[in-house]
């Protein structure tokens, strides 16, 4: 288990249309734990992820950042405590990756022209720490998809958060890039981030993450280190299959 | 390090004062022959050494007929271009151009219904820009119908209100008296800058300059909306309230336009594209950057305008088709401007 309990989660609902997505889901994260969650398509992985990004409101429960409601946060102190880290996603129009990295320091200086010194600094910096400094003047659209998840998780570092909320980050890479994904994760987790991340390989899940989250039809189905959780019989309860 | 520095700043000093040059320049074109001597002495008020009836006459000819016309297509076209640059922007296309969310079609329905009802020029340009702004609130409320802030929802809503209030035009000139009232419809639609006098250009130059700072300022706002809006709004931004000021502030640049110099159309989705392509996608650059350059590009356009031939060209006809030519002419670079 990790440290202090950054994020929390406390008998969480949330229903669109009159259908419960996610029911009575309660979860802490720690600082340097690095947790995957896992089920089946429409289980409510991506829901939470929202939840805890605030891009969603819960209709019951409570969502605790640091011990305060993450419903009362402005949203520039949220953006500086919780990071998003999205699939490697294409962008319409060419920025550089520098900028790309820049961009997450926006919340400090909104209305500013340029991103200030201090920024450029905390962008190159991020960048630097995940060794996608190179790739600085390239254009983030001709990036691969591994590059791509690179230079958005400097982004999230350049955002100053400490807790990383990931999307399936490895759906789109190759064996290579996902190990490389996985292993800068996993050294995030050491240096104290909080990781968050959904994912669709419970194999991977068990070999890289330290805990994992079982969530099946909107509830959580078991929740604890991912080496005893994945079992085969728990994956296949959790994927509908015979074991 | 060095290199990059001086380029950008260059990038930032460059358009501005090439585009001061042109309009001195343009202030010598027109039947009358004018010196650049004479500009200076008349614009410095410096007549030393000249008859007074020269000096009325420069006086006349250079502050009272050139100037506002060209500060007008300066205006204009600046105002036209930031406001393109904008929507593309919000709406994360590059195709999109003011017109999308109804403005020029209710723009253009308000100033028919004005030259009909008989309501005289101020009218014309009042009802104009109601128009555009009715037109557009039309467009936004029927997304809103659906889905609050989504993309998709506001195409469909800017498609029907553009249908609708084309329509809505076409039916006035069914109904107006074809000697007198259709060709001042068609001849408005066609877009002029003649029109354009001193008191309307003070008028819309506060909003105009306002409008393109204000957007300019929300630069890297609308870079991080770039992402796509849940990442946006991870980073801080606030993006319903974004994406609504910058389409509000957008078709007021734009409505405004149409009311003083009718329907002047493309130039808003190509010069964002040239600006890009200078200065790469950052907004913080392309919003002001367009404002010089669409400015510039109505300017010459007006100056082809009025100095081609005997009896002047709408100009809203020669944007077009120098538009066009301009845009096919740098598309191979321009596809660069929108990342494959």
């Amino acid at each position: 288990m990790g440290g202090v309990t950054v994020l929390s989660m406390d008998r969480v609902g949330f229903s669109r249309d009159g259908q419960p997505i996610v029911q009575d889901v309660s979860f802490a994260v720690g600082e340097g734990e690095m947790i995957a969650l896992l089920g089946p398509n429409g289980a409510g992985k991506t829901t939470i992820l929202r939840l805890l990004l605030r891009l969603l409101r819960p209709d019951k429960g409570k969502i605790l950042l640091d011990g305060r409601s993450l419903a009362g946060l402005r949203r520039r102190d949220l953006a500086s405590r919780i990071a998003y880290v999205p699939q490697g996603h294409a962008v319409i129009f060419p920025y550089k990756v520098r900028d790309v990295v820049a961009l997450g320091r926006l919340a400090d200086t909104m209305f500013s022209p340029v991103a200030s010194a201090a920024d450029r600094a905390a962008a190159d910096a991020a960048m630097g720490h995940l060794a996608v400094g190179h790739l600085a003047d390239r254009s983030y659209a001709a990036l691969s998809g591994g590059e791509r998840q690179g230079v958005l998780i400097a982004r999230a570092l350049a955002q100053g958060a400490r807790i990383l909320v990931l999307d399936e980050p490895e759906t789109g890479l190759d064996y290579g890039q996902q190990r490389r994904l996985f292993d800068l994760l996993r050294h995030l987790a050491a240096e104290g981030y909080a990781i968050v991340a959904t994912t669709h390989d419970p194999l991977r899940a068990a070999r890289t993450f330290a805990r994992a989250i079982l969530l099946r039809q909107g509830r959580i189905m078991d929740d604890g280190p991912a080496v005893t959780v994945l079992s085969e019989q728990s994956i296949a309860t959790l994927y509908d299959f015979d074991a | 390090m060095t290199i990059r520095v001086w380029r950008d700043r260059l990038g930032v000093i460059l358009p501005p004062v090439l585009l001061a040059g042109l309009a001195i320049t343009s202030l010598r074109i027109g039947r009358y022959p004018v010196g650049f001597g004479d500009i200076a002495s008349v614009l410095l008020d410096d007549g030393t050494g000249m008859p007074v009836e020269r000096q009325a006459l420069l006086h006349t000819i250079v502050v009272q007929t050139r100037l506002p016309r060209i500060a007008g297509a300066i205006v204009v076209g600046a105002a036209l271009s930031v406001s393109g640059a904008g929507y593309q922007a919000v709406f994360r296309n590059p195709l999109v151009s003011p017109g999308l969310l109804g403005v020029l079609a209710g723009a253009g329905f308000g100033a028919a219904l004005g030259i009909v009802g008989d309501v005289g020029a101020t009218g014309v340009h009042v009802l104009s820009f109601l128009g555009g702004g009715l037109a557009v609130a039309a467009g936004v409320g029927v997304a809103r119908l659906f889905d609050a802030a989504s993309i998709l929802m506001l195409v469909f809503g800017g498609l029907v209100s553009s249908a609708l209030f084309t329509a809505l035009l076409s039916l006035l000139k069914y109904v107006a008296d074809p000697e007198r009232q259709l060709p001042d419809i068609v001849f408005w639609l066609l877009g002029s800058l003649t029109q354009v006098d001193m008191s309307d250009l003070l008028t819309i130059s506060v909003p105009v300059l306002g409008g393109i700072v204000l957007l300019s300022l929300c630069g890297r706002m609308l870079d991080a909306l770039a992402m796509g809006d849940d990442e946006a709004r991870t980073m801080g931004v606030p993006v319903g309230v974004l994406r609504y000021g910058v389409i509000a502030v957008a078709t007021v640049l734009s409505a405004l336009t149409v009311s003083i110099a009718g329907m002047i159309g493309w130039i808003g989705l190509i010069v964002p594209h040239v600006a890009r392509l200078l200065a790469g996608p950052r907004n913080t650059r392309v919003l002001p950057l367009s404002a010089c350059l669409g400015g510039a590009f109505l300017l010459l356009c007006d100056d082809l305008a009025r100095s081609i031939s005997a009896e002047e060209i709408p100009v809203g006809l020669i944007a077009d088709v120098l538009g066009v030519m301009v845009f096919v002419s740098v598309l191979r670079l321009v596809r660069r401007g929108w990342a494959a």
